[in-house]
C-alpha cells in the first residue's frame, strides 16, 4: 500500500486524526527560524518575484504552516516562498496553522500538496528526493515506487540517483539552471569540475549564451581537452581576450582535433585554388569519411550548362583536385 | 587474469539437466543456487532495478536460448546501412556479457541483461550447427563464439568448448574460431581438434592492458596460452582490436607483433585482423563514467558515416600500414583482414579491396583449410 493510501486508510479507520486546522494563529516574522530547513522543497534562494507581486496585489490568502519548536520559535512546514516574498513586502505579522505531528507525515503532506497544486521545478523535486532520502531516511526503494510517480517523474533508480546528484550541485551550478542558461545534464557534468572551472565556464555561458546544441559542444570539448591535456578549463578559457562563440568553439575543436583541422586548412587552400565560381558548390564527405566528391550548380538554361561543363573541365585538370582527393 | 566467482547462480528449470549446468554446479560448488521456472520472467522483473554493469557481472545466469544461436556477425552491415567490407564472418551467441571489463567493451552500450547468461541447451545449438552444416557442403563457414562475449571466459567452469571443439572436427566444412582476452586453455588441450578450431587472442600492448583490459590476462599470458595451443597442434589467431593511439603507440604495437611471432612456430598463426578503436557516442559516454581514468575517449575520435566515432581516416590509414608492414616483416604470408572498415580504408592500407565475401573468406582461412 502507499504511503499515501496508507494515511487515507489509517484515518478512515481511525486510526490516525485528520490534519489539525483548527483556527489561524498570528505569528510575528521574527519568531519564525527561517534557517531552519527541514521541510523546505525548493532552496531558500528561490526566485519569488511573481509571489511578490501576487501578494502585494491580494495579501497572503493560504496560510502558511509552521511548527512550534520553542517558546514563541517556529519553523516553516509549508509556505516559505510565500513568506519571503510576504518578509520582503514589509510583512510583519501574519495568520498560520500552528500544526503538530510526525515531521515525517508534515513533510510528506506538505510535498504532495505542492506537487498536486503547481508544477514542480525539477530541482525542487531534486530537493524533495534529497530531503526525503537524507533527512527524513525514507528507504530509497520506497522513494522511488510512491514518491517518484507523485513528481512526475519515472520510477527508477537512474533518475533517483540523478535528482540526488542535482540536488547536490554548487549553489552557482543550481542558479544558472533555474535562470535557464545552462542545461540540467551539463550541470551533472560540470559538477566534477573544480569550483574556479565551474566558475570561468559559467561566465562564458551568461557571456555567450549559446543554445543548447553549442552549449553541449562547448562543454564537451572543455571537459575532453581537461582530460585529456591535464588543463584546467580556466586556463582553456583565458588563452585569449573574450571572444565570440564560434572564434571559441573553433580554437577549442582545432586543439582537440589538431589532426582534422590541419586537413580542414588543407583542404581550404587547395579548394581556393580551383579558383571555383560562386555558383559551383563543392562538399568534401563530412570529416573526410568517405571517398566522393558532391559537386552542385543550378542551371535555368542549356547554355548555362555548356558554360559550367567548360568551367568544370578546367577545375578537372587543376593539380588541387588530384590532391584534395588525396586528403580523402 | 580474475576468474570468474558469481555471487549467486540462477538456473533455468528446462536446462537444470543440461551437461553445461551440471559442470558449473559442479565447478562452483560454493555459490548460491535458486533454479527459476522462467528466465524471461526473471530477467524482466530485475529490468526494473535498473541493475548497474558491475553488479551484472556478478550473478550468473544459466538459461534456454530459445532462438537460433547461429547469426551473420554484424560488422559487414555498419550502422545506418553503411557498408563495410564483411569477411562473411557467423556468430554463435552462446552467452551473453563477460566477467572481465574492458573499457571499451561495447556490451556495455549493447546489452540490457542484468545477469551474466549462459545458454547451457548446447545440445540444441549442435542440432543447429549440423542442420546449417549438412544443407550445403559446397559452402565453407566460419564460425566464432566471441561477440556477446568472450570465448573462454568462462570455460573454466562451464566447459562449454569440450562440445564444441569435438563437434567441429566431425565437419568437413566448417571452422570454429574461439576468441578470447584469458590464458583459460587447459580444457582444450587434451582435445581432438581435427585442425577446425583455431584459438584466437585479442592483443593490445601490456600499457593497454593495465589501463582498460580490467580482469583480463596480461599479454604474457595469453602469448604463453598461445603458445601451448600452437604445442597441442592448433592454428592460433590474433586480433589487434581495438588498436589504440596514443604517444609512443608505434613501439609498443611493434613489439606485440615481433613478440607473437618470436614465440610462435612459423606458419602457426592463421590470420591476424586490424581494427582501429571505435565507439558509439553511448558507448562513450559509459567510459567516461565507469572508467575515468580511461585515455581512451580522448583520442582524436570524429564521427564517421555510421555515426561511430573512430580515428580519422587519415590517422588510421597510417595505423593499419604500419601495423601491416610490421607483420610482413615477420611473415610474409599470413592473412591480414581489417575489421569494421570500408572498402576505401582497404584501398588505402592494402591497394585493393577484396572482389566478394567468400573470396575474403577464403582469402582469410588459406592456411586453415
Amino acid at each position: 500500500m502507499s504511503f499515501f493510501a496508507e494515511r487515507c486508510f489509517a484515518m478512515v479507520k481511525g486510526r490516525m486524526s485528520p490534519p489539525d486546522f483548527a483556527g489561524l494563529t498570528a505569528v510575528d516574522f521574527e519568531h519564525i527560524d527561517f534557517s531552519d530547513q527541514t521541510f523546505a522543497i525548493a532552496p531558500d534562494w528561490f526566485p519569488v518575484d511573481a509571489l511578490i507581486v501576487a501578494i502585494r496585489r491580494v495579501g497572503l490568502l493560504c496560510p502558511p504552516h509552521l511548527q512550534c519548536v520553542g517558546p514563541a520559535r517556529y519553523r516553516v512546514i509549508r509556505g516559505f516562498r510565500r513568506l519571503r516574498a510576504a518578509s520582503s513586502l514589509g510583512v510583519k505579522r501574519f495568520n498560520c496553522l500552528v500544526r503538530s505531528g510526525d515531521p515525517v507525515e508534515l513533510f510528506v503532506e506538505a510535498l504532495f500538496e505542492n506537487a498536486s497544486s503547481r508544477p514542480l521545478h525539477l530541482l525542487e523535486k531534486a530537493n524533495a528526493v534529497w530531503r526525503l532520502t537524507q533527512v527524513f531516511r525514507i528507504a530509497q526503494p520506497k522513494v522511488i515506487g510512491e514518491f517518484l510517480p507523485v513528481l512526475g517523474v519515472k520510477p527508477n533508480r537512474f533518475e533517483m540517483n540523478r535528482l540526488l546528484d542535482l540536488a547536490q550541485l554548487s549553489r552557482p551550478l543550481q542558479e544558472a539552471i533555474v535562470h535557464e542558461s545552462l542545461q540540467a545534464e551539463i550541470a551533472l557534468s560540470a559538477a566534477r569540475w573544480d569550483t574556479e572551472e565551474q566558475s570561468a565556464f559559467l561566465q562564458v555561458i551568461q557571456a555567450l549564451r549559446p543554445g543548447f546544441s553549442r552549449q553541449k559542444e562547448l562543454f564537451t570539448l572543455l571537459d575532453e581537452l581537461r582530460g585529456r591535456e591535464r588543463n584546467s578549463v580556466v586556463q582553456l578559457l583565458s588563452a585569449e581576450a573574450p571572444e565570440n562563440l564560434e572564434t571559441l568553439l573553433h580554437r577549442l575543436r582545432s586543439c582537440r582535433f589538431p589532426k582534422f583541422s590541419e586537413y580542414e586548412k588543407l583542404y581550404e587552400q587547395k579548394k581556393a585554388g580551383l579558383r571555383l565560381p560562386p555558383e559551383i558548390q563543392f562538399h568534401v564527405p563530412p570529416f573526410f569519411e568517405g571517398e566522393k566528391i558532391q559537386v552542385g550548380f543550378a542551371i535555368r538554361t542549356p547554355a548555362e550548362l555548356r558554360a559550367f561543363a567548360a568551367r568544370l573541365q578546367e577545375i578537372a585538370d587543376k593539380p588541387e583536385l588530384a590532391e584534395i582527393f588525396e586528403l580523402l | 587474469m580474475k576468474l570468474l566467482r558469481p555471487q549467486k547462480l540462477f538456473i533455468e528449470s528446462s536446462v537444470a539437466e543440461s551437461q553445461i549446468t551440471k559442470n558449473v554446479l559442479k565447478l562452483l560448488p560454493e555459490v548460491p543456487v535458486e533454479v527459476v521456472d522462467s528466465a524471461e520472467a526473471l530477467l524482466s522483473s530485475a529490468k526494473e532495478q535498473t541493475p548497474t554493469l558491475s553488479r551484472a557481472k556478478k550473478y550468473l545466469l544459466l538459461a534456454e536460448h530459445k532462438g537460433r544461436f547461429l547469426k551473420h556477425c554484424p560488422g559487414g552491415k555498419g550502422r545506418l546501412g553503411i557498408q563495410n567490407v564483411c569477411c562473411n564472418y557467423l556468430v554463435i551467441n552462446y552467452a551473453a556479457n563477460c566477467h572481465m571489463d574492458c573499457s571499451y567493451c561495447f556490451l556495455q552500450s549493447y546489452l540490457n541483461f542484468p545477469y551474466l547468461t549462459i545458454y547451457a541447451n548446447h545440445n540444441d545449438l549442435l542440432t543447429e550447427l549440423e542442420s546449417v552444416f549438412s544443407a550445403d557442403r559446397s559452402r565453407f563457414f566460419r564460425v566464432g563464439t566471441g561477440e556477446l562475449a568472450d570465448s573462454l571466459a568462462l570455460d573454466s567452469v562451464t566447459r562449454y568448448s569440450v562440445p564444441l571443439v569435438e563437434f567441429f572436427a566431425s565437419q568437413p566444412n566448417a571452422i570454429l574460431e574461439l576468441k578470447t582476452k584469458t590464458d583459460c586453455v587447459d580444457n582444450l588441450l587434451g582435445l581432438g581438434h581435427g585442425g577446425r578450431t583455431v584459438l584466437a587472442w585479442s592483443v593490445n600492448p601490456p600499457r593497454i592492458q593495465k589501463t582498460d583490459e580490467h580482469k583480463t590476462a596480461s599479454l604474457a599470458e595469453r602469448l604463453e596460452a598461445a603458445r601451448r595451443c600452437a604445442g597441442a597442434g592448433y592454428q592460433v589467431a590474433f586480433h589487434f582490436d581495438p588498436i589504440v593511439q596514443y604517444s609512443g603507440w608505434e613501439a609498443e604495437y611493434r613489439s606485440v607483433v615481433r613478440q607473437i611471432f618470436t614465440l610462435l612456430p612459423a606458419g602457426a598463426v592463421a590470420w591476424i585482423s586490424l581494427g582501429a578503436l571505435r565507439m558509439t557516442y553511448a558507448l562513450k559516454q559509459v567510459i567516461r563514467r565507469r572508467f575515468p581514468k580511461s585515455p581512451l575517449p580522448f583520442g582524436e575520435l570524429l564521427p564517421g558515416e555510421d555515426g561511430k566515432l573512430r580515428y580519422f581516416k587519415p590517422v588510421r590509414v597510417a595505423m593499419y600500414r604500419q601495423m601491416k608492414e610490421w607483420i610482413r616483416e615477420l611473415d610474409q604470408d599470413v592473412p591480414i583482414y581489417l575489421c569494421m572498415e570500408k572498402p576505401d580504408v582497404w584501398l588505402k592500407v592494402f591497394g585493393r579491396v577484396p572482389t566478394d565475401e567468400p573470396a575474403l573468406e577464403q582469402e582469410i582461412c588459406r592456411r586453415v583449410w
